[in-house]
C-alpha cells in the first residue's frame, strides 16, 4: 500500500473523474497507522486511538470571500494512506523515520513536510471530500507557528513532557469557548438520489448561509470521494457559540421552507449523523480559499483524557505544515461522539498532497511530534521495511540516542542490509585507522597546519566513532530481533499446538457425544407392550393407523406406546372406580354393623322377657343357651361329644313327637366341672407344658444328685400327664325300664385321649346276687362294647412314648381313677387314631363322632339292658331256679327232670385249668375280659358240669358252654360224641334259644336246654344187657330214633308242638 | 368308616359263631378226585370243602394252601358219605344223593348236577344215607342208611332199580367183595349181611354180637366199620374189632381194641384200623398181633 501511494506520487496527474481508486482504512491495525515506537515515554496514548483521514475535495475555484459560496464539482478525490520512511537529516544527525499518512492538496502549493502528530486511537479515518459549497478559506492565516523550534536536539532528546493542565480540556484547547461553534453533519444519501440531494441542498442551504437573521454560516458542503460513499458532509459555523446555535435552531423550526426542505430531503436519506465541534486554538479558522482543491478530513478517535496531550503536540507540529497553506481547520468534538478530532486539509490535488506531506517529513520536529501522538504500538518490521529510503550515506548516525531514536533505529534495522552494514563497519574501521595514522603522522610531524588538520581528523574520526556506535547498536538490535522472532515463531507454534489440542479435544468430545447418541436407549424399550397382533386387533384405528404404522417401525412403536398409554389410563380410571366402590361398600358395612350392634341389647331384653314363657312351655332354650356358653370352654373332643350327643338327644326326642318330648328324653347331656378352671387353663396353656419340659431336662441332669426325690418327681409328673380337663360331659342314657346309665366323659389333656366312667342306676332296688358282682361294676359294664375294646389300653399310640418318659407301663393301672379310654369314646369325641403309626394325626372330627353316635348309643342301651337282665337271671340261678320266661316255654318239653343245682362265678384262671375247656381256650374264645361261671346240673347219679364263658357282648355274643358228664365214667367231648353234640346243641344252635328280642333270656334258655339234653342223653343211653336191674333213667321222652348217623348221635332236637325229639 | 362301625357288632358275633362252629365240627366223609389232585371233605353242617392236595403237599405249601379252595353248602344235614366216579362227585347225607361235576367244582361253580332221593316209606323223618358204594362193573350206586334198606341206583338212568331189605336197624356201612358181585352191609342191629347183587338176595348174615369173643354189651351191638378181602372180613363197632372168615362165618381174630372203632381197611395182608376216639392208627397182622401203631 505504501508503494501504491509512492507510485501515485510519481504519477503526476490524476484523471479528473470522481473515481475511487484506492482506500485504506487502518482500523484496528497499528501496522498501517504507523508511528508507534517501542518503549515510548508517552506510550499512554497508545492503542485505543484511531485515526481518520478524510480527503475533501474542494469546491470549485476560490470561495466567495464574504458569504459567497462557489459550488464546484471540479476535482477528484483520492484516498491513500502512506507509510513511508522519511529521513530527516538534521543538524544533530538525527534521522526520524515515521510512517505517515499524507494529504496531497490539489492546489499544488508545494510540499509542506508536515509532521503530523498522531496521538490517536488505532482507528483513523481519512476521507477525501468533494467540496460542494460553503464558506471557504481565501486567505491563509499565518499566525501559526511558522518558525521551527530550532532548540537543541538535546531538548528533543530529553524533554518531551507535556505539562498537565488543570482547566477543562475544551477551554484549554479551543480558541474561545463562545466564539465559534461548528456543527458537522454526515448525511448518508440513497445512491440514486445523490444528484437530487445535491441540487436540493444547493438550492436551500446557501439561503440560510446568506440570511442575516441566521447567525450561522455554511463552511462547506462536500461529497465524499474516498471513504464512505454516497455521503454528504456539511460543516456549519455558529458565530457566537451555543446561543447562536439555539437561536438558529429556533428560527429554523419556524422556517417553512426549511421544513419542506427537510421533508423532501428525508426521503433521500438513509441515515444522518452530526457532531458539535470546537476548533483547536492553535489551528486556523477555516477561511474561504481559492480552489479547486481537494479536501482531506482526517478523523481521530482519541483515548479519553489524551486530548490535551494531543493538542499540545499538534500545537507544536502544526507549524511544519504551513508551507502550502494546506491546513484548513482542526476541530474536536464537543457534543456527539466524544474524543474525536477532525483535521481538515486542503490540497490542490492528490499529487501536491503527496509532495506536501513528504516535505513535512523532511522537517525536523514533525516526525517527533507525530511519534508522540502515535500509540505505543509495535510496528511490524515488514510494514516498515521499504526500499524507498534515501541514500544511507547521507545519514548521520549519532551514538547518543534518545529512546525515540532508538526505536527508530529498531525500525531502521529492518531496512538496512546487514551485509552493507558490515562493509560500512569495515570501511569505517579502516577510515578510523587511517585517520588515526594520519593524526599520528601529523602529530609526529608537527607543524602549524597540523593542529587544524588534526582537529579536522578528530572530527572525522568522531563521526566514524558515531558510526561504529550506531553499527554496534544495530547489531544488538538485530540480535534482539532475531530472538524476538524466534520467540514469536515459537509462540505461534505453541498457539497452533494449543489449537490442535483443542481441536483434538473437540473431536474426542464429539465422538463421545456420537457414541452417547448411538447408545441412547429409550425408556419405552423397558415397557412390556402388548403383542403386535393383539395391538392391531384391539387398538382403535385412530391409534393404530395401520396404513401408516405397518411399514414404519418407528411410527408403529409410537402408536403402540400411545395405545399402551391409553390402556393404562383406562386401567387407572377403573382402579379409581373400584377404589371408590370399595369405599362405598365399606361405608355400607359400617352402617350395617352399627345397626347390628344396636340390635344386641334389644335382643337381650327380649330374651330376658321370654324366660317365664320358656318355663311355662317347657322349652328351656335359655338353659340350653347357658350350657352352650359353657360348652365353649370344653376341649375340642368333649365339645364334639357334647354337640353330637345333644344333637342326637334332640333327634331322638323329635322322633317320638307324639309323646311329650321332655318326659322321657332318653338322652340328656350336661356339663360338669369348673368353667373358671377351664378358662384359667385356656389362658396360659403353654406355661405348664414348658415347665414340664424344663423340669424334664433339669431332672435328667440332676438325676444322680437328687435320687431321693426322684420318685416324688415322677409321681408328680405322672399326675401332670394324666391330668384331666376340669370340665367333663355328663351323659345320662335312660332305658325303657327307667334304669339310667350315667356316663361321665373326661378329656386327658396331655395324653389327648378321652375316658369314660359309667354308673348304672336302676329304678328299683336290686338284690345283688353274689355271682353278679361284676355285671354292673363300672369297671366292666362297658367292657367290649365293640369287640376287643376293653378299654384298658390307651388308644393313642403316641401315649406310649409319653408313658415311657415318666415310667408308666400301661394305662391299665390308672383306669379305675381316670375312667376307661374306650375306642368308641374317642370316636364319639371325634378323635381318630391310626392303628399302626406311632405318630398321631389327631383331628377332632364331627363326622366321625356323628357316625358313631347312634350305633354307640344303641349299643350302650342294649348293654345296660342285657346286663340288667343278666342281673335278674343270676339272682334266680343262684337259687337253682332256671327262670324260663313264659314266652320261652315252647322251646322245652314240659317235663324236665335234670335240675340246676349250682351257679357260681369262677375266676378266669380256674376256668383255664379245667381239663374239658381246652378246646375253647385253644380256639381263643376265653379272653380275660369275659366272665366265667360254673353250672352244675344233676339228675340222679349223673352230674353234668358246665363251664360257661360269658362274653361282655352278651347277648349278641352267646355264652359258651363246655360240658363234662360224670356218669359211668367221665365223659367229655373228647370221648363221647354225644357230649360234643350237646355242647354243639347249646353253643351253636343258640339262635333258637334267644327267645323274644332282644334275647336277653339266652343264658337261661341255654341252661334249660342243657337240662333237657341231659335228660335225653341219660334216657336214651342204651341199656347194658349185662347189668342187672332196671334202667336208672327210663325213657320218658318221645324219640323217633335213638341213634342216627355214623356217630350215633342221640335225638337232641325238641320239636315243639309235637313234643317229640328228633335228630338235627 | 360308617360302614365299618355298623359292621363292628355283627363281625364280632360272626367271629364267635365261626369259632364255635369249627369247635363243634365233625368231618364225616371224604373223597379223592379222579385225577388224584383234589380231596373233597364233608362235615356235619352239610358243607363240602375241596382241598388241593397237590398244593398242600408241594414244597412251597403255605398256610393258605392248606385251606379249602372251595367250600360250598351241599346238604341241609351232615354229609355222611361221598364217592367219586371218573367224572362226578356223589354226596349223600339227609336222605338225598347229589351229584356234582368235578370239573365244575374245580372251577368253583357249585351247582349240583342232579339229586335223587330213594323211595322212602316214612314221612315223619327223612332217613339219612350213611353209606354210598359204587359197583363199577354194573355201573351201580348202592345207598344205605336210615331206612334199613340198600337202594341200588343205575348211574346211567338215575333210576332206583331195587331195594334190599333185611336189616332191622339203620345201616352204618357197606363193603364190596370185588371178585364176586356181592355187597356187605353192617348196621345198627349188629348184623353184617352179605348180598348177592345178581340175584338181589341176601346170601349170608353174620350176627357179630352173638359171638362171645367179640361181644361188648356195654357198647351196644352196632357195627360201625366193615372191610372185606374176598374170604375175609373185618368189622367193628359196639363189638370188638374182629376178623371173620366169611365162608365159615367164624371170628378168627379179635383185635384188642377198647374203644369202638370207626374205620377199618385192608392193606395187602395187614389190617388197618382207625379208632374214633383215639389218636392212633393201629396196624395189625392177620393173626391179631399188633404190628405197630401210627400216631398223630
Amino acid at each position: 500500500m505504501p508503494r501504491l501511494a509512492e507510485r501515485s506520487e510519481g504519477d503526476g496527474t490524476f484523471p479528473l473523474c470522481p473515481t475511487l481508486f484506492g482506500i485504506t482504512s487502518p482500523i484496528g491495525s497499528s501496522d498501517l497507522t504507523g508511528g508507534a515506537g517501542l518503549g515510548s515515554p508517552l506510550s499512554g496514548y497508545g492503542d485505543s486511538h484511531s485515526e481518520r483521514f478524510c480527503f475533501l475535495r474542494g469546491a470549485a475555484g476560490p470561495l466567495l470571500p464574504q458569504r459567497s459560496v462557489t459550488w464546484g464539482t471540479v476535482g477528484w478525490e483520492r484516498t491513500s494512506l502512506e507509510v513511508r520512511h522519511k529521513t530527516g537529516a538534521e543538524q544533530k544527525g538525527m534521522e526520524l523515520h515515521e510512517a505517515q499518512a499524507e494529504m496531497v492538496e490539489g492546489d499544488g502549493k508545494g510540499k509542506g513536510d508536515d509532521g503530523e502528530k498522531v496521538s490517536l486511537q488505532p482507528r483513523a479515518l481519512s476521507i477525501c471530500l468533494k467540496l460542494l459549497g460553503g464558506l471557504f478559506l481565501s486567505d491563509y492565516d499565518k499566525r501559526f507557528y511558522s518558525k521551527d523550534n530550532e532548540g537543541s536536539w538535546f531538548r528533543s532528546l530529553f524533554v518531551h513532557k507535556v505539562d498537565p493542565r488543570k482547566d477543562a480540556h475544551s477551554t484549554l484547547l479551543s480558541k474561545k469557548e463562545t466564539s465559534n461553534l461548528y456543527k458537522i453533519q454526515f448525511h448518508n444519501v440513497k445512491p440514486e438520489c445523490l444528484d437530487a440531494y445535491n441540487s436540493l441542498t444547493e438550492a436551500v442551504l446557501p439561503k440560510l448561509h446568506l440570511d442575516e437573521d441566521y447567525p450561522c454560516s455554511l463552511v462547506g458542503n462536500w461529497n465524499t470521494w474516498y471513504g464512505e460513499q454516497d455521503q454528504a458532509v456539511h460543516l456549519w459555523r455558529f458565530s457566537g457559540g451555543y446561543p447562536a446555535l439555539m437561536d438558529c435552531m429556533n428560527k429554523l423550526k419556524s422556517n417553512k421552507e426549511y421544513l419542506e426542505f427537510r421533508k423532501e430531503r428525508s426521503q433521500m436519506l438513509l441515515s444522518r449523523r452530526n457532531q458539535l465541534l470546537l476548533e483547536f486554538s492553535f489551528w486556523n479558522e477555516p477561511q474561504p480559499r481559492a480552489g479547486p482543491n481537494i479536501y482531506e478530513l482526517r478523523t481521530y478517535k482519541l483515548k479519553p483524557g489524551t486530548m490535551i496531550e494531543w493538542g499540545n503536540n499538534w500545537a507544536r507540529a502544526i507549524k511544519y505544515r504551513q508551507e502550502n497553506q494546506e491546513a484548513v481547520g482542526g476541530f474536536f468534538s464537543q457534543i456527539g461522539e466524544l474524543y474525536v478530532v477532525h483535521h481538515l486539509w486542503a490540497y490542490k490535488d492528490l499529487q501536491s498532497r503527496e509532495e506536501t506531506r513528504n516535505a513535512a517529513w523532511r522537517k525536523r520536529g514533525w516526525d517527533e511530534n507525530v511519534y508522540y501522538t502515535e500509540s505505543s504500538k509495535k510496528r511490524k518490521p515488514k510494514v516498515i521495511r521499504s526500499d524507498g529510503a534515501p541514500a544511507e550515506g547521507k545519514r548521520t548516525r549519532s551514538d547518543t540516542e534518545q529512546e525515540g531514536k532508538y526505536y527508530s533505529e529498531e525500525a531502521e534495522v529492518d531496512l538496512r542490509d546487514p551485509g552493507r552494514d558490515y562493509e560500512l563497519y569495515k570501511y569505517t574501521c579502516q577510515e578510523l585507522q587511517r585517520l588515526m595514522a594520519e593524526i599520528q603522522d601529523l602529530k609526529s610531524r608537527g607543524g602549524k597546519d597540523a593542529a587544524v588538520e588534526i582537529e579536522d581528523r578528530r572530527i572525522q574520526s568522531c563521526v566514524h566513532f558515531m558510526t561504529l556506535k550506531k553499527l554496534n547498536r544495530l547489531a544488538h538490535i538485530r540480535l534482539k530481533k532475531g530472538r524476538d522472532q524466534t520467540h514469536e515463531a515459537k509462540q505461534k507454534v505453541d498457539a497452533y499446538h494449543l489449537q490442535l489440542q483443542n481441536l483434538l479435544y473437540e473431536v474426542m468430545h464429539l465422538q463421545k457425544e456420537i457414541t452417547k447418541c448411538l447408545e441412547f436407549k429409550s425408556k419405552h424399550e423397558e415397557i412390556d407392550l402388548v403383542s403386535l397382533e393383539e395391538f392391531y386387533k384391539e387398538a382403535p384405528p385412530d391409534i393404530s393407523k395401520a396404513e401408516v404404522t405397518m411399514g414404519d417401525p418407528h411410527q408403529q412403536t409410537l402408536a403402540r406406546l400411545d395405545w399402551e398409554l391409553e390402556q393404562r389410563k383406562r386401567l387407572a380410571e377403573k382402579y379409581r372406580e373400584c377404589l371408590s366402590n370399595k369405599e362405598k361398600i365399606l361405608k355400607e358395612i359400617e352402617v350395617k354393623k352399627e345397626y347390628l350392634s344396636s340390635l344386641q341389647p334389644r335382643l337381650n331384653s327380649i330374651m330376658q322377657a321370654s324366660l317365664p314363657v320358656q318355663e311355662y312351655l317347657f322349652m328351656p332354650f335359655d338353659q340350653a343357651h347357658k350350657q352352650y356358653e359353657t360348652a365353649r370352654h370344653l376341649p375340642p373332643p368333649l365339645y364334639v361329644l357334647f354337640v353330637q350327643a345333644t344333637a342326637y338327644g334332640q333327634a331322638c326326642a323329635h322322633r317320638k313327637s307324639s309323646q311329650p318330648p321332655r318326659q322321657d328324653k332318653m338322652l340328656s347331656v350336661a356339663i360338669e366341672g369348673s368353667v373358671d378352671e377351664a378358662k384359667a387353663l385356656f389362658k396360659p396353656p403353654e406355661d405348664s407344658q414348658d415347665d414340664e419340659s424344663d423340669s424334664d431336662a433339669e431332672e435328667e441332669q440332676t438325676t444322680k444328685r437328687r435320687r431321693p426325690t426322684l420318685g416324688v418327681q415322677l409321681d408328680d409328673k405322672r399326675k401332670e400327664m394324666l391330668k384331666r380337663h376340669p370340665l367333663s360331659v355328663l351323659l345320662d342314657l335312660k332305658c325303657k325300664d327307667d334304669s339310667v346309665l350315667h356316663l361321665t366323659f373326661y378329656y386327658l389333656m396331655n395324653l389327648n385321649i378321652m375316658t369314660v366312667k359309667a354308673k348304672v342306676t336302676t329304678a328299683t332296688e336290686l338284690i345283688t346276687p353274689i355271682s353278679a358282682g361284676d355285671l354292673l361294676s363300672p369297671d366292666s359294664v362297658l367292657s367290649c362294647l365293640y369287640p376287643g375294646d376293653h378299654g384298658k389300653k390307651t388308644p393313642n399310640p403316641a401315649n406310649q412314648y409319653q408313658f415311657d418318659k415318666v415310667g408308666i407301663l400301661t394305662l391299665r393301672d390308672y383306669v379305675l381313677d381316670l375312667g376307661h379310654p374306650y375306642l368308641w369314646v374317642q370316636k364319639l369325641g371325634g378323635l381318630h387314631f391310626p392303628k399302626e403309626q406311632p405318630q398321631h394325626t389327631v383331628i377332632t372330627d364331627h363326622s366321625l363322632s356323628a357316625s358313631h353316635m347312634e350305633t354307640t348309643m344303641k349299643l350302650l342301651k342294649t348293654r345296660v339292658q342285657s346286663r340288667l337282665a343278666l342281673h335278674k337271671q343270676f339272682a334266680s340261678l343262684e337259687h337253682g331256679i332256671v327262670p324260663v320266661t313264659s314266652d320261652c316255654h315252647y322251646l322245652f318239653p314240659a317235663k324236665v327232670v335234670s335240675r340246676l343245682v349250682k351257679w357260681v362265678t369262677i375266676a378266669h384262671e380256674d376256668y383255664m385249668e379245667l381239663h374239658f375247656t381246652k378246646d375253647v381256650v385253644e380256639a381263643g374264645l376265653a379272653g380275660d375280659t369275659n366272665l366265667y361261671y360254673m353250672a352244675l346240673v344233676e339228675r340222679g347219679t349223673a352230674k353234668l358240669q358246665a363251664a360257661v364263658v360269658l362274653n361282655p357282648g352278651y347277648s349278641s355274643i352267646p355264652p359258651i358252654f363246655q360240658l363234662c358228664l360224670n356218669w359211668k365214667g367221665e365223659k367229655t367231648n373228647n370221648n363221647d360224641d354225644n357230649i360234643r353234640a350237646m355242647e354243639s346243641e347249646v353253643n351253636v344252635c343258640c339262635k333258637e334259644l334267644c327267645g323274644p328280642r332282644p334275647g336277653h333270656q339266652l343264658l337261661t334258655n341255654q341252661l334249660q336246654r342243657l337240662c333237657v339234653l341231659l335228660d335225653v342223653y341219660l334216657e336214651t343211653e342204651s341199656h347194658d344187657d349185662s347189668v342187672e336191674g332196671p334202667k336208672e333213667f327210663p325213657q320218658e321222652k318221645m324219640c323217633l330214633r335213638l341213634f342216627r348217623g355214623p356217630s350215633r348221635i342221640k335225638p337232641f332236637k325238641y320239636n315243639h308242638p309235637q313234643g317229640f325229639f328228633s335228630h338235627r | 368308616m360308617e360302614r365299618a362301625a355298623q359292621q363292628a357288632v355283627p363281625l364280632g358275633q360272626m367271629e364267635v359263631f365261626q369259632a364255635l362252629q369249627r369247635l363243634h365240627m365233625t368231618i364225616f366223609s371224604q373223597s379223592v378226585s379222579p385225577c388224584g389232585k383234589f380231596l373233597a371233605a364233608g362235615n356235619n353242617y352239610g358243607q363240602i370243602a375241596i382241598f388241593s392236595l397237590s398244593a398242600a403237599l408241594s414244597s412251597e405249601a403255605k398256610e393258605e394252601s392248606k385251606k379249602p379252595m372251595v367250600t360250598f353248602h351241599a346238604h341241609d344235614g351232615p354229609v355222611y358219605s361221598m364217592v367219586s366216579t371218573d367224572r362226578h362227585l356223589l354226596s349223600a347225607g339227609d336222605g338225598e344223593v347229589k351229584a356234582w361235576l368235578w370239573a365244575e367244582i374245580l372251577k368253583k361253580g357249585c351247582k349240583e348236577l342232579w339229586r335223587r332221593q330213594p323211595p322212602y316209606r316214612t314221612s315223619l323223618e327223612v332217613p339219612e344215607i350213611n353209606a354210598l358204594l359204587l359197583v363199577p362193573k354194573e355201573n351201580l350206586l348202592i345207598l344205605a342208611g336210615g331206612d334199613c334198606q340198600l337202594h341200588a341206583m343205575d348211574l346211567e338212568t338215575g333210576t332206583f332199580m331195587w331195594a334190599l331189605r333185611g336189616h332191622t336197624d339203620y345201616i352204618h356201612c357197606l363193603a364190596l367183595r370185588e371178585r364176586s358181585p356181592e355187597v356187605l352191609s353192617g348196621g345198627e342191629d349188629g348184623a353184617v349181611r352179605l348180598w348177592d347183587l345178581r340175584t338181589a338176595k341176601e346170601v349170608q348174615t353174620v350176627e357179630v354180637y352173638k359171638h362171645e369173643e367179640c361181644s361188648r354189651p356195654h357198647n351196644g351191638r352196632w357195627i360201625g366199620c366193615l372191610a372185606t378181602d374176598s374170604d375175609w372180613m373185618v368189622c367193628g363197632g359196639g363189638p370188638a374189632l374182629t376178623l371173620w372168615h366169611l365162608r365159615s362165618s367164624t371170628p378168627t381174630t379179635v383185635f384188642p381194641m377198647r374203644a369202638p372203632q370207626k374205620h377199618v381197611t385192608f392193606y395187602q395182608d395187614l389190617v388197618l384200623t382207625a379208632a374214633g376216639n383215639s389218636c392212633r392208627v393201629d396196624v395189625f397182622t392177620n393173626l391179631g398181633y399188633r404190628a405197630f401203631s401210627l400216631s398223630f
